[in-house]
Protein backbone atom coordinates (compact mmCIF):
# COMPACT_ATOMS: atom_id res chain seq x y z
CA UNK A 1 0.00 0.00 0.00
CA UNK A 2 2.69 2.45 0.99
CA UNK A 3 4.86 1.35 -1.93
CA UNK A 4 2.00 1.76 -4.39
CA UNK A 5 1.23 5.16 -3.02
CA UNK A 6 4.87 6.21 -3.17
CA UNK A 7 5.25 5.17 -6.79
CA UNK A 8 2.10 6.92 -7.89
CA UNK A 9 3.02 10.03 -5.85
CA UNK A 10 6.54 10.17 -7.25
CA UNK A 11 5.21 9.52 -10.74
CA UNK A 12 2.65 12.31 -10.59
CA UNK A 13 5.21 14.57 -8.91
CA UNK A 14 7.76 13.94 -11.64
CA UNK A 15 5.16 14.51 -14.36
CA UNK A 16 4.06 17.79 -12.80
CA UNK A 17 7.68 18.85 -12.31
CA UNK A 18 8.21 18.26 -16.02
CA UNK A 19 5.21 20.39 -16.95
CA UNK A 20 6.25 23.12 -14.55
CA UNK A 21 9.82 23.26 -15.78
CA UNK A 22 8.62 24.00 -19.30
CA UNK A 23 6.55 26.95 -18.11
CA UNK A 24 9.34 28.33 -15.93
CA UNK A 25 11.94 28.02 -18.67
CA UNK A 26 9.82 30.01 -21.12
CA UNK A 27 9.15 32.59 -18.47
CA UNK A 28 12.79 32.85 -17.49
CA UNK A 29 14.43 33.05 -20.89
CA UNK A 30 11.82 35.06 -22.73
CA UNK A 31 9.84 36.70 -19.97
CA UNK A 32 7.07 34.89 -21.78
CA UNK A 33 4.06 33.46 -20.03
CA UNK A 34 3.45 30.97 -22.81
CA UNK A 35 -0.17 29.87 -22.96
CA UNK A 36 0.59 27.86 -26.06
CA UNK A 37 2.55 25.43 -23.91
CA UNK A 38 -0.53 23.23 -23.61
CA UNK A 39 -0.84 23.08 -27.39
CA UNK A 40 2.81 22.08 -27.77
CA UNK A 41 1.81 19.19 -25.57
CA UNK A 42 -1.29 18.68 -27.68
CA UNK A 43 0.94 18.34 -30.74
CA UNK A 44 2.67 15.42 -29.04
CA UNK A 45 -0.61 13.79 -28.12
CA UNK A 46 -1.84 14.38 -31.66
CA UNK A 47 1.13 12.37 -32.93
CA UNK A 48 0.34 9.63 -30.44
CA UNK A 49 -3.13 9.47 -31.99
CA UNK A 50 -1.91 9.55 -35.61
CA UNK A 51 0.54 6.74 -34.97
CA UNK A 52 -1.79 4.78 -32.69
CA UNK A 53 -1.54 1.69 -34.89
CA UNK A 54 2.25 1.66 -34.85
CA UNK A 55 4.25 0.24 -31.96
CA UNK A 56 3.99 2.37 -28.85
CA UNK A 57 7.56 3.64 -28.93
CA UNK A 58 7.14 4.86 -32.52
CA UNK A 59 4.19 6.96 -31.42
CA UNK A 60 6.17 8.20 -28.44
CA UNK A 61 9.11 9.13 -30.66
CA UNK A 62 6.83 10.94 -33.10
CA UNK A 63 5.21 12.76 -30.17
CA UNK A 64 8.62 14.20 -29.31
CA UNK A 65 9.27 15.16 -32.92
CA UNK A 66 5.86 16.83 -33.28
CA UNK A 67 6.13 18.72 -30.00
CA UNK A 68 9.63 20.02 -30.75
CA UNK A 69 8.62 20.96 -34.29
CA UNK A 70 5.55 22.89 -33.12
CA UNK A 71 7.59 24.58 -30.38
CA UNK A 72 10.21 25.72 -32.88
CA UNK A 73 7.61 26.77 -35.45
CA UNK A 74 5.71 28.85 -32.92
CA UNK A 75 8.98 30.54 -31.96
CA UNK A 76 9.86 31.25 -35.56
CA UNK A 77 6.45 32.41 -36.74
CA UNK A 78 4.96 34.09 -33.69
CA UNK A 79 7.52 34.93 -31.02
CA UNK A 80 10.60 35.72 -33.07
CA UNK A 81 8.99 38.72 -34.82
CA UNK A 82 7.88 40.00 -31.40
CA UNK A 83 11.19 39.49 -29.65
CA UNK A 84 11.54 43.06 -28.44
CA UNK A 85 7.87 43.48 -27.67
CA UNK A 86 6.33 44.05 -24.29
CA UNK A 87 5.75 40.87 -22.21
CA UNK A 88 2.02 41.52 -22.25
CA UNK A 89 2.00 41.52 -26.04
CA UNK A 90 3.98 38.28 -26.02
CA UNK A 91 1.46 36.77 -23.65
CA UNK A 92 -1.44 37.77 -25.89
CA UNK A 93 0.43 36.38 -28.87
CA UNK A 94 0.79 33.12 -27.00
CA UNK A 95 -2.99 33.04 -26.53
CA UNK A 96 -3.35 33.46 -30.26
CA UNK A 97 -0.90 30.65 -30.95
CA UNK A 98 -2.72 28.50 -28.43
CA UNK A 99 -6.12 29.08 -30.03
CA UNK A 100 -4.79 28.67 -33.56
CA UNK A 101 -3.18 25.33 -32.76
CA UNK A 102 -6.28 24.11 -30.93
CA UNK A 103 -8.43 25.07 -33.90
CA UNK A 104 -6.13 23.27 -36.30
CA UNK A 105 -6.43 20.14 -34.18
CA UNK A 106 -10.25 20.50 -34.05
CA UNK A 107 -10.58 21.07 -37.79
CA UNK A 108 -8.45 18.09 -38.74
CA UNK A 109 -8.87 14.97 -36.66
CA UNK A 110 -9.94 15.96 -33.17
CA UNK A 111 -13.38 17.62 -33.31
CA UNK A 112 -14.08 15.57 -30.19
CA UNK A 113 -12.02 13.41 -27.91
CA UNK A 114 -10.61 10.26 -29.47
CA UNK A 115 -9.64 7.16 -27.59
CA UNK A 116 -6.23 5.62 -27.92
CA UNK A 117 -6.33 1.90 -27.31
CA UNK A 118 -4.31 1.27 -24.18
CA UNK A 119 -0.95 -0.30 -24.87
CA UNK A 120 -1.26 -3.81 -23.39
CA UNK A 121 2.22 -3.73 -21.97
CA UNK A 122 1.49 -0.48 -20.10
CA UNK A 123 -1.69 -1.71 -18.46
CA UNK A 124 -0.03 -4.78 -17.06
CA UNK A 125 0.63 -4.88 -13.35
CA UNK A 126 3.76 -6.28 -11.82
CA UNK A 127 5.03 -6.89 -8.35
CA UNK A 128 7.70 -4.58 -7.01
CA UNK A 129 8.98 -5.18 -3.48
CA UNK A 130 5.77 -6.94 -2.58
CA UNK A 131 3.53 -4.21 -3.98
CA UNK A 132 1.25 -4.53 -6.95
CA UNK A 133 2.21 -1.70 -9.31
CA UNK A 134 1.05 -0.82 -12.80
CA UNK A 135 3.72 -0.67 -15.48
CA UNK A 136 2.30 2.69 -16.51
CA UNK A 137 3.21 4.16 -13.13
CA UNK A 138 6.72 2.79 -13.43
CA UNK A 139 7.07 4.13 -16.96
CA UNK A 140 5.83 7.53 -15.76
CA UNK A 141 8.44 7.62 -13.02
CA UNK A 142 11.14 6.40 -15.37
CA UNK A 143 10.42 8.69 -18.33
CA UNK A 144 9.83 11.82 -16.28
CA UNK A 145 12.73 11.05 -13.95
CA UNK A 146 15.20 10.50 -16.79
CA UNK A 147 14.00 13.66 -18.55
CA UNK A 148 14.36 15.75 -15.40
CA UNK A 149 17.86 14.41 -14.76
CA UNK A 150 18.80 15.07 -18.37
CA UNK A 151 17.51 18.64 -18.21
CA UNK A 152 19.26 19.20 -14.88
CA UNK A 153 22.50 17.96 -16.41
CA UNK A 154 22.02 20.11 -19.49
CA UNK A 155 21.31 23.23 -17.47
CA UNK A 156 23.96 22.63 -14.84
CA UNK A 157 26.89 21.13 -16.65
CA UNK A 158 26.94 22.22 -20.26
CA UNK A 159 27.99 25.46 -21.88
CA UNK A 160 24.52 25.85 -23.35
CA UNK A 161 23.05 25.44 -19.87
CA UNK A 162 25.22 28.15 -18.35
CA UNK A 163 24.25 30.54 -21.11
CA UNK A 164 20.58 29.60 -20.79
CA UNK A 165 20.57 30.23 -17.07
CA UNK A 166 22.40 33.52 -17.52
CA UNK A 167 19.85 34.56 -20.13
CA UNK A 168 16.99 33.41 -17.94
CA UNK A 169 18.17 35.75 -15.22
CA UNK A 170 19.15 38.91 -17.10
CA UNK A 171 18.56 38.55 -20.80
CA UNK A 172 19.95 41.95 -21.78
CA UNK A 173 23.10 41.55 -19.75
CA UNK A 174 23.66 38.09 -21.20
CA UNK A 175 23.20 39.45 -24.71
CA UNK A 176 25.66 42.22 -23.92
CA UNK A 177 28.20 39.58 -22.92
CA UNK A 178 27.79 37.95 -26.30
CA UNK A 179 25.33 35.20 -25.40
CA UNK A 180 23.43 34.89 -28.68
CA UNK A 181 19.65 35.25 -28.52
CA UNK A 182 19.46 33.15 -31.69
CA UNK A 183 21.11 30.32 -29.80
CA UNK A 184 19.43 30.43 -26.41
CA UNK A 185 15.85 31.21 -27.47
CA UNK A 186 15.44 28.36 -29.96
CA UNK A 187 17.32 26.09 -27.54
CA UNK A 188 14.82 26.97 -24.83
CA UNK A 189 11.96 26.17 -27.20
CA UNK A 190 13.52 22.82 -28.10
CA UNK A 191 13.85 21.90 -24.43
CA UNK A 192 10.27 22.98 -23.84
CA UNK A 193 9.23 20.88 -26.82
CA UNK A 194 10.96 17.83 -25.37
CA UNK A 195 9.41 18.39 -21.94
CA UNK A 196 5.94 18.81 -23.43
CA UNK A 197 6.47 15.84 -25.74
CA UNK A 198 7.38 13.52 -22.88
CA UNK A 199 4.48 14.97 -20.90
CA UNK A 200 2.10 14.22 -23.78
CA UNK A 201 3.26 10.61 -24.05
CA UNK A 202 2.63 10.05 -20.36
CA UNK A 203 -0.67 11.95 -20.32
CA UNK A 204 -2.05 10.21 -23.40
CA UNK A 205 -1.26 6.85 -21.85
CA UNK A 206 -2.78 7.77 -18.50
CA UNK A 207 -5.95 9.29 -19.94
CA UNK A 208 -6.36 6.77 -22.74
CA UNK A 209 -7.62 9.51 -25.02
CA UNK A 210 -6.61 12.72 -26.72
CA UNK A 211 -8.68 15.84 -27.37
CA UNK A 212 -8.12 19.33 -28.70
CA UNK A 213 -8.44 20.91 -25.28
CA UNK A 214 -6.27 18.43 -23.42
CA UNK A 215 -3.44 20.95 -23.16
CA UNK A 216 -5.29 23.31 -20.88
CA UNK A 217 -5.01 21.36 -17.65
CA UNK A 218 -1.29 20.53 -17.92
CA UNK A 219 -0.59 24.16 -18.80
CA UNK A 220 -2.45 25.32 -15.68
CA UNK A 221 -0.62 22.74 -13.60
CA UNK A 222 2.64 24.07 -14.99
CA UNK A 223 1.74 27.67 -14.16
CA UNK A 224 0.54 26.81 -10.65
CA UNK A 225 3.60 24.68 -9.95
CA UNK A 226 5.90 27.41 -11.23
CA UNK A 227 4.20 30.07 -9.12
CA UNK A 228 4.39 27.77 -6.11
CA UNK A 229 8.09 27.10 -6.54
CA UNK A 230 9.08 30.58 -7.63
CA UNK A 231 8.81 31.73 -11.21
CA UNK A 232 12.36 32.94 -11.55
CA UNK A 233 14.09 29.80 -10.30
CA UNK A 234 14.14 26.66 -12.41
CA UNK A 235 15.01 24.47 -9.45
CA UNK A 236 12.22 26.04 -7.44
CA UNK A 237 9.76 25.54 -10.27
CA UNK A 238 10.62 21.85 -10.59
CA UNK A 239 10.26 21.47 -6.84
CA UNK A 240 6.92 23.30 -6.89
CA UNK A 241 5.65 21.03 -9.63
CA UNK A 242 6.83 17.94 -7.81
CA UNK A 243 5.13 18.98 -4.57
CA UNK A 244 1.94 19.79 -6.40
CA UNK A 245 1.88 16.34 -7.98
CA UNK A 246 2.83 14.51 -4.82
CA UNK A 247 0.19 16.32 -2.77
CA UNK A 248 -2.43 15.61 -5.44
CA UNK A 249 -1.59 11.90 -5.23
CA UNK A 250 -1.65 12.09 -1.45
CA UNK A 251 -5.12 13.64 -1.45
CA UNK A 252 -6.38 11.08 -3.96
CA UNK A 253 -5.20 8.25 -1.76
CA UNK A 254 -6.09 9.45 1.69
CA UNK A 255 -9.15 11.67 1.30
CA UNK A 256 -12.38 9.95 2.32
CA UNK A 257 -14.31 8.85 -0.79
CA UNK A 258 -17.03 11.50 -0.27
CA UNK A 259 -14.44 14.25 -0.36
CA UNK A 260 -12.38 13.14 -3.36
CA UNK A 261 -14.57 15.21 -5.63
CA UNK A 262 -13.29 18.27 -3.77
CA UNK A 263 -9.63 17.30 -4.17
CA UNK A 264 -8.76 20.45 -6.10
CA UNK A 265 -10.44 22.62 -3.50
CA UNK A 266 -8.14 21.18 -0.83
CA UNK A 267 -5.15 21.46 -3.14
CA UNK A 268 -5.68 25.09 -4.04
CA UNK A 269 -6.52 26.07 -0.49
CA UNK A 270 -3.12 24.69 0.48
CA UNK A 271 -1.58 26.61 -2.40
CA UNK A 272 -3.18 29.86 -1.26
CA UNK A 273 -1.83 29.31 2.24
CA UNK A 274 1.69 28.73 0.90
CA UNK A 275 1.52 31.85 -1.25
CA UNK A 276 0.25 33.98 1.62
CA UNK A 277 3.28 32.91 3.65
CA UNK A 278 5.77 33.05 0.79
CA UNK A 279 4.37 35.19 -2.01
CA UNK A 280 7.62 34.97 -3.98
CA UNK A 281 7.37 31.18 -4.15
CA UNK A 282 9.31 28.52 -2.30
CA UNK A 283 12.78 28.97 -3.76
CA UNK A 284 12.59 32.29 -5.56
CA UNK A 285 14.76 35.27 -4.88
CA UNK A 286 13.17 38.61 -4.11
CA UNK A 287 12.51 39.87 -7.60
CA UNK A 288 10.03 38.32 -9.94
CA UNK A 289 9.51 40.02 -13.25
CA UNK A 290 5.81 40.12 -13.82
CA UNK A 291 4.64 43.06 -15.80
CA UNK B 1 38.28 38.85 -34.97
CA UNK B 2 38.79 35.13 -34.78
CA UNK B 3 36.60 33.46 -32.23
CA UNK B 4 39.27 31.49 -30.44
CA UNK B 5 41.96 34.12 -30.47
CA UNK B 6 43.64 34.40 -27.10
CA UNK B 7 46.88 36.00 -28.24
CA UNK B 8 47.60 39.70 -27.97
CA UNK B 9 45.65 41.63 -30.59
CA UNK B 10 47.43 44.32 -32.62
CA UNK B 11 47.68 47.63 -30.77
CA UNK B 12 44.76 49.95 -31.25
CA UNK B 13 43.30 53.19 -29.99
CA UNK B 14 39.88 54.08 -28.65
CA UNK B 15 39.43 57.77 -29.25
CA UNK B 16 36.78 60.31 -28.45
CA UNK B 17 37.16 63.55 -30.38
CA UNK B 18 35.43 66.68 -29.12
CA UNK B 19 32.76 64.45 -27.61
CA UNK B 20 29.85 66.15 -25.93
CA UNK B 21 26.39 65.59 -24.54
CA UNK B 22 23.89 67.88 -22.93
CA UNK B 23 20.90 67.12 -20.77
CA UNK B 24 18.19 69.80 -20.76
CA UNK B 25 20.68 72.43 -21.78
CA UNK B 26 23.31 71.43 -19.23
CA UNK B 27 26.50 70.38 -20.92
CA UNK B 28 27.51 67.30 -18.95
CA UNK B 29 30.41 66.64 -21.28
CA UNK B 30 31.63 69.55 -23.35
CA UNK B 31 34.09 68.86 -26.12
CA UNK B 32 36.32 66.30 -24.46
CA UNK B 33 39.05 64.66 -26.49
CA UNK B 34 40.73 61.60 -25.07
CA UNK B 35 42.45 58.43 -26.15
CA UNK B 36 42.94 55.05 -24.57
CA UNK B 37 45.64 52.87 -26.11
CA UNK B 38 45.82 49.12 -25.85
CA UNK B 39 47.85 47.94 -22.89
CA UNK B 40 47.58 51.13 -20.86
CA UNK B 41 45.40 52.19 -17.96
CA UNK B 42 43.96 55.68 -18.30
CA UNK B 43 42.52 57.13 -15.12
CA UNK B 44 39.59 59.47 -15.66
CA UNK B 45 39.34 61.63 -12.59
CA UNK B 46 37.62 64.75 -11.41
CA UNK B 47 35.31 66.00 -8.69
CA UNK B 48 31.69 64.89 -8.40
CA UNK B 49 29.61 66.07 -11.33
CA UNK B 50 32.64 66.69 -13.53
CA UNK B 51 31.33 64.39 -16.27
CA UNK B 52 33.44 61.28 -15.65
CA UNK B 53 30.62 58.77 -15.73
CA UNK B 54 28.91 60.56 -18.62
CA UNK B 55 32.16 60.32 -20.58
CA UNK B 56 32.31 56.61 -19.85
CA UNK B 57 28.68 56.30 -20.93
CA UNK B 58 29.47 58.07 -24.20
CA UNK B 59 32.38 55.72 -24.89
CA UNK B 60 30.40 52.59 -24.03
CA UNK B 61 27.34 53.58 -26.02
CA UNK B 62 25.04 53.85 -23.04
CA UNK B 63 24.58 57.48 -24.10
CA UNK B 64 24.83 58.82 -27.65
CA UNK B 65 27.08 61.81 -28.14
CA UNK B 66 25.28 64.96 -29.25
CA UNK B 67 28.54 66.27 -30.68
CA UNK B 68 31.93 64.90 -31.60
CA UNK B 69 32.86 61.38 -32.58
CA UNK B 70 34.12 58.11 -31.14
CA UNK B 71 36.44 55.85 -33.09
CA UNK B 72 38.08 52.52 -32.49
CA UNK B 73 41.03 52.76 -34.86
CA UNK B 74 39.28 53.35 -38.20
CA UNK B 75 35.85 52.20 -37.11
CA UNK B 76 33.34 54.91 -36.36
CA UNK B 77 31.45 53.85 -33.23
CA UNK B 78 29.66 57.15 -32.67
CA UNK B 79 26.20 55.92 -33.69
CA UNK B 80 26.54 52.29 -32.62
CA UNK B 81 24.56 50.74 -29.77
CA UNK B 82 26.23 49.45 -26.65
CA UNK B 83 25.79 45.90 -27.87
CA UNK B 84 27.42 46.59 -31.22
CA UNK B 85 30.32 48.33 -29.49
CA UNK B 86 30.71 45.32 -27.22
CA UNK B 87 31.20 43.25 -30.35
CA UNK B 88 34.03 45.57 -31.32
CA UNK B 89 35.59 44.72 -27.97
CA UNK B 90 34.59 47.86 -26.06
CA UNK B 91 33.22 46.42 -22.81
CA UNK B 92 32.03 48.20 -19.71
CA UNK B 93 31.05 47.29 -16.20
CA UNK B 94 28.11 48.69 -14.31
CA UNK B 95 28.30 50.21 -10.86
CA UNK B 96 25.61 47.84 -9.60
CA UNK B 97 27.51 44.89 -11.07
CA UNK B 98 24.51 43.20 -12.70
CA UNK B 99 25.96 39.77 -12.02
CA UNK B 100 23.78 36.69 -12.50
CA UNK B 101 22.80 36.09 -8.89
CA UNK B 102 21.70 32.52 -9.28
CA UNK B 103 24.88 31.43 -11.04
CA UNK B 104 28.11 30.75 -9.21
CA UNK B 105 30.99 33.18 -9.54
CA UNK B 106 32.80 30.78 -11.85
CA UNK B 107 29.68 30.37 -13.99
CA UNK B 108 29.24 34.13 -14.22
CA UNK B 109 32.74 34.45 -15.62
CA UNK B 110 32.40 31.39 -17.81
CA UNK B 111 29.14 32.65 -19.31
CA UNK B 112 31.00 35.70 -20.60
CA UNK B 113 33.87 33.61 -21.91
CA UNK B 114 31.40 31.37 -23.75
CA UNK B 115 29.47 34.38 -24.98
CA UNK B 116 32.74 35.69 -26.39
CA UNK B 117 32.95 32.58 -28.54
CA UNK B 118 35.37 30.39 -26.61
CA UNK B 119 34.94 26.64 -26.48
CA UNK B 120 34.12 25.03 -23.19
CA UNK B 121 37.65 23.98 -22.30
CA UNK B 122 39.20 27.33 -23.23
CA UNK B 123 36.45 29.12 -21.38
CA UNK B 124 37.14 27.10 -18.23
CA UNK B 125 40.85 27.79 -18.46
CA UNK B 126 40.34 31.51 -18.92
CA UNK B 127 37.85 31.53 -16.05
CA UNK B 128 40.32 29.79 -13.75
CA UNK B 129 43.06 32.27 -14.71
CA UNK B 130 40.89 35.32 -14.11
CA UNK B 131 39.51 34.06 -10.81
CA UNK B 132 43.04 33.37 -9.60
CA UNK B 133 44.32 36.78 -10.63
CA UNK B 134 41.46 38.65 -9.01
CA UNK B 135 41.57 36.55 -5.85
CA UNK B 136 38.14 34.99 -6.30
CA UNK B 137 39.18 31.33 -6.22
CA UNK B 138 37.93 30.68 -2.71
CA UNK B 139 34.40 31.80 -3.65
CA UNK B 140 34.40 30.41 -7.19
CA UNK B 141 31.62 27.94 -6.51
CA UNK B 142 29.44 30.14 -4.36
CA UNK B 143 26.25 31.57 -5.72
CA UNK B 144 26.74 35.23 -6.59
CA UNK B 145 23.64 36.25 -4.60
CA UNK B 146 25.38 35.21 -1.41
CA UNK B 147 28.36 37.56 -1.75
CA UNK B 148 29.17 41.00 -0.41
CA UNK B 149 28.76 44.06 -2.60
CA UNK B 150 32.53 44.36 -3.01
CA UNK B 151 32.90 40.80 -4.20
CA UNK B 152 29.98 41.23 -6.57
CA UNK B 153 31.70 44.22 -8.12
CA UNK B 154 34.92 42.25 -8.57
CA UNK B 155 32.91 39.43 -10.11
CA UNK B 156 31.48 41.91 -12.60
CA UNK B 157 35.02 42.95 -13.52
CA UNK B 158 36.12 39.33 -13.81
CA UNK B 159 33.17 38.71 -16.08
CA UNK B 160 34.04 41.72 -18.23
CA UNK B 161 37.64 40.49 -18.52
CA UNK B 162 36.37 37.06 -19.59
CA UNK B 163 34.76 38.55 -22.67
CA UNK B 164 38.34 39.39 -23.70
CA UNK B 165 37.78 43.09 -24.30
CA UNK B 166 40.11 45.22 -26.38
CA UNK B 167 39.03 48.14 -24.25
CA UNK B 168 37.61 47.86 -20.80
CA UNK B 169 35.66 50.74 -19.28
CA UNK B 170 35.37 50.55 -15.51
CA UNK B 171 33.08 52.78 -13.50
CA UNK B 172 34.62 53.15 -10.04
CA UNK B 173 35.59 49.48 -9.80
CA UNK B 174 37.00 49.88 -6.32
CA UNK B 175 34.11 51.79 -4.79
CA UNK B 176 33.34 50.63 -1.29
CA UNK B 177 36.77 49.13 -0.73
CA UNK B 178 39.55 50.53 1.38
CA UNK B 179 42.58 52.10 -0.26
CA UNK B 180 44.90 49.08 -0.16
CA UNK B 181 42.18 46.73 -1.46
CA UNK B 182 41.41 49.21 -4.20
CA UNK B 183 45.05 49.47 -5.23
CA UNK B 184 45.44 45.69 -5.20
CA UNK B 185 42.35 45.26 -7.37
CA UNK B 186 43.34 47.88 -9.90
CA UNK B 187 46.88 46.51 -10.03
CA UNK B 188 45.49 43.07 -10.81
CA UNK B 189 43.28 44.51 -13.54
CA UNK B 190 46.24 46.40 -14.92
CA UNK B 191 48.47 43.33 -15.05
CA UNK B 192 45.75 41.32 -16.69
CA UNK B 193 45.13 44.06 -19.24
CA UNK B 194 48.81 44.55 -20.03
CA UNK B 195 49.36 40.88 -20.61
CA UNK B 196 46.49 40.76 -23.05
CA UNK B 197 47.08 44.12 -24.65
CA UNK B 198 43.77 45.48 -23.46
CA UNK B 199 43.28 49.19 -22.84
CA UNK B 200 41.55 50.25 -19.65
CA UNK B 201 39.65 53.43 -18.87
CA UNK B 202 39.11 53.79 -15.18
CA UNK B 203 36.70 56.25 -13.63
CA UNK B 204 37.77 56.99 -10.09
CA UNK B 205 37.33 59.84 -7.70
CA UNK B 206 40.05 58.90 -5.24
CA UNK B 207 43.31 60.51 -6.35
CA UNK B 208 45.48 58.31 -4.12
CA UNK B 209 44.14 55.14 -5.76
CA UNK B 210 44.91 56.22 -9.32
CA UNK B 211 48.37 57.69 -8.63
CA UNK B 212 50.30 54.43 -8.51
CA UNK B 213 48.09 52.34 -10.74
CA UNK B 214 47.38 54.39 -13.86
CA UNK B 215 49.76 55.07 -16.74
CA UNK B 216 48.11 58.36 -17.54
CA UNK B 217 45.47 60.55 -16.00
CA UNK B 218 42.81 62.63 -17.67
CA UNK B 219 41.29 65.27 -15.42
CA UNK B 220 37.78 66.62 -15.97
CA UNK B 221 35.98 69.51 -14.37
CA UNK B 222 32.51 70.75 -15.32
CA UNK B 223 32.53 68.51 -18.37
CA UNK B 224 35.77 69.90 -19.78
CA UNK B 225 39.31 68.61 -19.91
CA UNK B 226 41.56 70.29 -17.36
CA UNK B 227 44.75 68.48 -18.17
CA UNK B 228 46.14 65.13 -19.14
CA UNK B 229 49.42 63.30 -18.70
CA UNK B 230 51.54 61.23 -16.40
CA UNK B 231 50.19 60.98 -12.87
CA UNK B 232 53.19 62.66 -11.26
CA UNK B 233 52.94 65.65 -13.59
CA UNK B 234 49.19 65.90 -13.35
CA UNK B 235 49.30 65.96 -9.60
CA UNK B 236 51.63 68.96 -9.64
CA UNK B 237 49.50 70.88 -12.11
CA UNK B 238 48.22 73.99 -10.31
CA UNK B 239 44.84 73.79 -12.05
CA UNK B 240 44.40 70.24 -10.83
CA UNK B 241 45.42 71.15 -7.33
CA UNK B 242 42.94 73.96 -7.36
CA UNK B 243 39.92 71.99 -8.56
CA UNK B 244 40.79 68.72 -6.96
CA UNK B 245 42.15 69.64 -3.59
CA UNK B 246 40.31 72.88 -3.21
CA UNK B 247 41.66 76.39 -3.38
CA UNK B 248 43.56 76.09 -0.14
CA UNK B 249 46.13 73.58 -1.24
CA UNK B 250 46.94 71.34 1.67
CA UNK B 251 50.44 69.92 1.41
CA UNK B 252 49.44 66.85 3.37
CA UNK B 253 47.30 65.72 0.50
CA UNK B 254 50.35 65.48 -1.66
CA UNK B 255 52.25 63.21 0.64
Amino acid sequence: MIMEFLISAVGLGALYALLTLGVALMFGVLGLMNFAYGEILLAGAFAMYLFRNEPWFVGAGMALVFAVAVALLSERLAFHPLRDADPVILMIASFAVSLALQSIARMTVLPRARGIAPEPFLSRRIEVLGADVSVLDLVTVGLCGVTLVAVAWLMGRTSLGIQLRAAAEDFRMAALLGVRPNLVIPAAFVIVGVLAGIGSVVLAARQGSVSADMGLQPMLIGVVGAVLGGMSSLKGAALGGFLLGAVTALLETFLPTDLIAFRDAFLFTALIVVLVVRPQGLLSGAKVRVS
Amino acid sequence: MSATQLATPPPSVLRMAEGGIHFDGVRAVDGVTLEVRSGEVLGLIGPNGSGKTSTLNLLSGMLRATSGSIHLDDHDLTRLSMRRRTRFGVVRTFQSGRVFGRLTIAENVEAAALGGGLRRREARQLTADILAELGLEDVAHQQADALTAGRIRITAIARALASRPRFLLLDEPAAGQNESEAIALITAIREFAQRRGCGVLLVEHDMSVVMGTCDRLHVLDSGRTVTEGEPALVRRDPKVIEIYFGKRHDHDAER
